[in-house]
């Protein structure tokens, strides 16, 4: 093989055209606003490239290293592309190249310079986050971390000119900040345990190097909760996630469709590199993995829980990605308790779960994101309330919502089905496990999972009920129409993504298994047979088994006569009424249960989670106000009490204030001077 | 103590230049015309250039040539023609006003570099680069520029104060451990550049708000 076809020059290629397409329509766009569709379809279909190269090295499970001669003398860039960084590469892409298509319908009523900037926003994120995957020295990692951090700031500020989006970007912006230090630090500790400092070359910041670390074990639990803390900041780790909820409402579909369906996942893979490949699996322990799925767990159930009490779309969908991450790290939890307990096969099969679940997550949120989209174009509302009946106007993207729907809720044959149901699997296999403690952990973890996955078909029933079904609850809603050509085809390619996804577990857990095993060091046995590909068997040759296929063919054959029986018999019965009308006559939309109905019984049940403000008024109350407002706990409980010590510090500091520029400069002055005594002369 | 004040053999050339450092930091100190000041902050430029060159040569370190490159780029020609600019468009020529009279700072300024020579002698001795013996050369100059900012009263006066801190700053680490990484010398090379362009900004802005320089608009007494 030549170096010029080599994967990883296919790849850098692909990701280059990328950019360079997106910059380059930015710059015609703005004078030519028509070209815009056109712009970004060849945008789409370059993603798709980016994803077919990511497949590359997991078909062929190559790795292939380049060093690019960077502009910095000594400084050059070490790019890497192994199995792991192709299975987020196909990711990325395959996410991107529906929310680009869409983006072409979306953004069509934008004016010119918006178009023009969005395209140059877009693609220089998706760049740098590809370059992400790809880094392989601390360096340039940081370097397309940070650029790829900024280029999300600024996708939140594309959409509306307010002070809630500008806050939004901003605290973004500073937990990302935040978070890239502890990571530094993290890189720096890794690379300073073996080599004395005064001999660090810019070499000793390879990822090649950093694996050769011997850390105590002590240092090895500060490095990875470093890298926990730090990537956790992007990945909207409790109680980092505040900006999360804040952000995806802010930004316009498209662009919370790439921040949730690929940046979040960018960050558990900086997790997945940094733990199991650079701290490397001995270090590790297994009593993180039980942090880990501890917090995953608690993750998921926190955030569905908030999910289903929100009544605006996209901060619904914002809490339903914390769940989502949280299952992610569950199972890398899981994985590494296994692993480190001496079940490798469970192991892996965690691990593989974990990505399955990433994959998909990708998948059907980016569509679940773009469908709000739809809805909020659709109707000028963003607030379910204000919605319903949506379904009737707008039955293509509908049909595709509700595909997603059914995904993130886990129903069979979808593929939010195989990533949890095989999640569970492993959880399944704690029989094993000997330590009490971690066996019960495990289960705990099982018992979150299955709760969290009804919680989540809970919501989405919410979602999908207050939004699609029933009466227009507003005239927006009335009026609403089916969205255009491009948008449909973008949310159409993500749905055949994830029906791909869902319909064949076995050939994409087979892919999936080449980018994890190189991790684990251990391959699972694949079921042979000839329809070897149409059954998932997640621990061969025993063991529970499934076929989404063949439920897929089942459910048809089942539900066909059944469908007839109601259509063919009860059509001549039927009778037309309003639905949810609860037996009145009254047609208004005001009458239907409303979202914060649905939730209710959460509100309830799970009174820990929330802080809650509510007044009812009394029952001779001649003006009655009713007021409920549900808040995330973090802000009350951590984040105002840290933003007040910080102010009462700050005021503290104000007494040496004097106010005359001089003065400061001799504050600055004398205490330079003082210390460089103590140093001369101590 | 008396013995540290004696400096290790330095090359006759590298020592030249770091007196001539030296001696251009007091004579910002004493300029009275702004447009002098710029001209010797370029001069300091040439002279750090030149020094870098010679420790390159001497030590043989290849690195020090590209930042020998990027000091003649950034603190010969781009910084100062980017002041020259900055004091024609905001049509500054007058004098520099002083907060402490010229000779008392220099005296203030004989002081800062017997100082700074006796902090740097452990320093030289534990160097072990051809230019040791300028550390203190390159501590005293840092010095005197805080000096020049702590005693001038007008914002660009204070802007150059800053650059020739970064000059001296660069001076001594050449001189102790032959320059910092590239990445870092870069780094300050470039918040340099974007500090200078930022107090450019603020001169305009400042201008705009008081119509004129004079730092004691800006000082922020509370009134009682």
């Amino acid at each position: 093989m030549t170096f010029f076809s080599s994967p990883i020059f296919l790849t850098l290629v692909a990701l280059l055209t990328l950019l360079l397409t997106g910059l380059a329509g930015a710059g015609v766009v703005g004078r030519r606003p028509a070209l815009a569709s056109f712009f970004f379809t060849l945008l789409s279909l370059e993603s798709l490239a980016i994803a077919l190269s990511g497949l590359g090295p997991l078909v062929a499970t190559s790795d292939t290293r380049l060093i690019l001669p960077g502009g910095i003398p000594g400084l050059s860039f070490h790019l890497r592309l192994d199995p792991l960084s192709g299975f987020f590469l196909l990711l990325l892409g395959g996410a991107s190249a529906g929310v680009l298509l869409f983006s072409a319908g979306y953004t069509k009523g934008e004016p010119p310079a918006k178009k023009a900037q969005f395209l140059a926003k877009t693609t220089v994120f998706l760049f740098f986050t590809g370059g992400v995957f790809l880094a392989d020295d601390v360096y340039s990692f940081m370097l397309f971390w940070e650029i790829m951090a900024v280029a999300s700031f600024f996708l939140i500020l594309s959409g509306e000119n307010t002070e809630g989006v500008r806050r939004a970007s901003y605290l973004t912006l500073l937990l990302a900040h935040g978070g890239s230090l502890l990571i530094l630090a993290a890189f720096a500790l890794l690379a300073t345990r073996e080599i004395p400092s005064a001999s660090l070359t810019m070499a000793s910041f390879s990822f090649e190097t950093l694996k050769q670390n011997h850390l105590a074990s002590g240092e090895a639990l500060l490095v990875s909760l470093l890298f926990l803390l730090g990537f956790g900041a992007k990945a909207g780790v409790v109680p980092l996630h505040v900006w999360l909820p804040l952000a995806h409402p802010a930004a316009p579909a498209p662009a919370s469709a790439l921040l949730s369906g690929v940046m979040l996942k960018a960050a558990i893979y900086g997790l997945i590199r940094a733990l199991f490949d650079l701290v490397g699996l001995p270090q590790l322990t297994p009593s993180f993995g039980i942090l880990l799925l501890v917090t995953g767990a608690f993750m998921a159930l926190f955030g569905i829980l908030h999910a289903i009490l929100q009544s605006d779309t996209k901060t619904l969908l914002a809490y339903s990605s914390i769940e989502n991450i949280g299952l992610i790290l569950l199972g890398t939890g899981l994985g590494i308790l296994y692993l480190k307990t001496g079940h490798p096969l469970a192991g892996t099969l965690a691990l593989c779960a974990a990505l399955y679940h990433a994959l998909n997550h990708a998948f059907f949120k980016g569509l679940l994101f773009l469908g709000a989209g739809t809805m909020i174009h659709a109707t000028g509302e963003t607030n379910l309330n204000r919605m319903g009946g949506l379904f009737k106007k707008m039955p293509v993207s509908g049909a595709l919502v509700l595909l997603a729907v059914l995904s993130i809720s886990g129903i069979p044959p979808t593929n939010g089905f195989v990533s949890e149901w095989l999640l569970l699997q492993s959880t399944l296999q704690a029989r094993d496990l000997s330590g009490t403690i971690q066996r019960s952990a495990v289960l705990f973890g099982a018992a979150i999972l299955v709760l969290a996955s009804a919680l989540a078909a809970m919501g989405f029933l919410k979602f999908f009920g207050v939004g699609y079904l029933g009466q227009p609850r507003s005239d927006g809603a009335r009026e609403a129409h089916e969205c255009s050509l491009f948008e449909r085809l973008g949310m159409g390619g993500l749905a055949l993504g994830s029906l791909f996804l869902g319909l064949f577990p076995s050939l994409v857990l087979g892919e999936i298994l080449k980018a994890v095993s190189p991790l684990t060091s251990t391959t699972l046995p694949r079921p042979s047979g000839a329809y070897g590909w149409a059954w998932l068997l997640p621990l061969p040759p025993a063991g529970p088994s499934t076929s989404p296929l063949f439920l897929v063919i089942l459910l048809v054959i089942l539900t066909l006569p059944v469908l007839w029986l109601v259509l063919g018999t009860e059509e001549k019965k039927r009778r037309l009424s309003i639905p949810w009308g609860c037996g009145y006559r009254d047609s208004s939309g005001r009458s239907q249960a409303t979202a914060e109905s649905f939730a209710q019984p959460i509100r309830h049940f799970f009174p820990v989670f929330f802080s809650m403000k509510r007044h009812l008024p009394s029952p001779d109350d001649p003006d009655p106000v009713f007021l409920l407002s549900v808040e995330d706990p973090h802000w009350p409980l951590l984040y105002r009490p840290l933003f007040r010590l910080f102010v009462a510090i700050a005021e503290g500091a104000e007494r040496v204030r004097s106010g005359r520029i001089s003065i400061y400069l001799i504050y600055s002055f004398t205490t330079l001077i003082l210390l460089l005594s103590v140093l001369r002369w101590h | 103590m008396a013995a540290s004040f004696v400096s290790p053999p330095t090359s006759p050339l590298v020592g030249f230049l770091g007196s001539a450092l030296l001696l251009s930091s007091f004579a910002m100190l004493s300029m009275r015309r702004m447009a002098s000041l710029v001209r010797i902050f370029a001069l300091q430029g040439i002279l750090l250039t030149l020094s870098t060159l010679s420790v390159a040569l001497a030590a043989g370190e290849p690195h020090l040539l590209f930042s020998a490159l990027f000091t003649l780029a950034f603190k010969v020609l781009l910084l100062p023609i980017l002041l020259f600019r900055l004091l024609e468009r905001l049509h500054i020529r007058g004098e520099v006003e002083v907060l402490l009279n010229v000779p008392v700072t220099m005296v203030a300024g004989l002081f800062v570099v017997v100082f700074s020579f006796a902090l740097a002698a452990p320093i030289s001795e534990m160097a072990n680069t051809v230019s040791r013996g300028l550390i203190g050369v390159g501590l005293a100059a840092l010095l005197l520029s805080f000096l020049m900012m702590i005693t001038r009263r007008k914002a660009v006066t204070q802007v150059l104060g800053f650059l020739g801190m970064e000059n001296a700053l660069f001076f001594s680490a050449i001189n102790a451990t032959y320059g910092m990484p590239m990445v870092v010398e870069l780094g300050v090379a470039f918040d340099v550049l974007v500090g200078t362009f930022v107090f450019g900004i603020f001169f305009f802005q400042i201008r705009e708000t008081f119509e004129s320089f004079d730092l004691k608009h800006m000082d922020n007494t509370p009134t009682e």
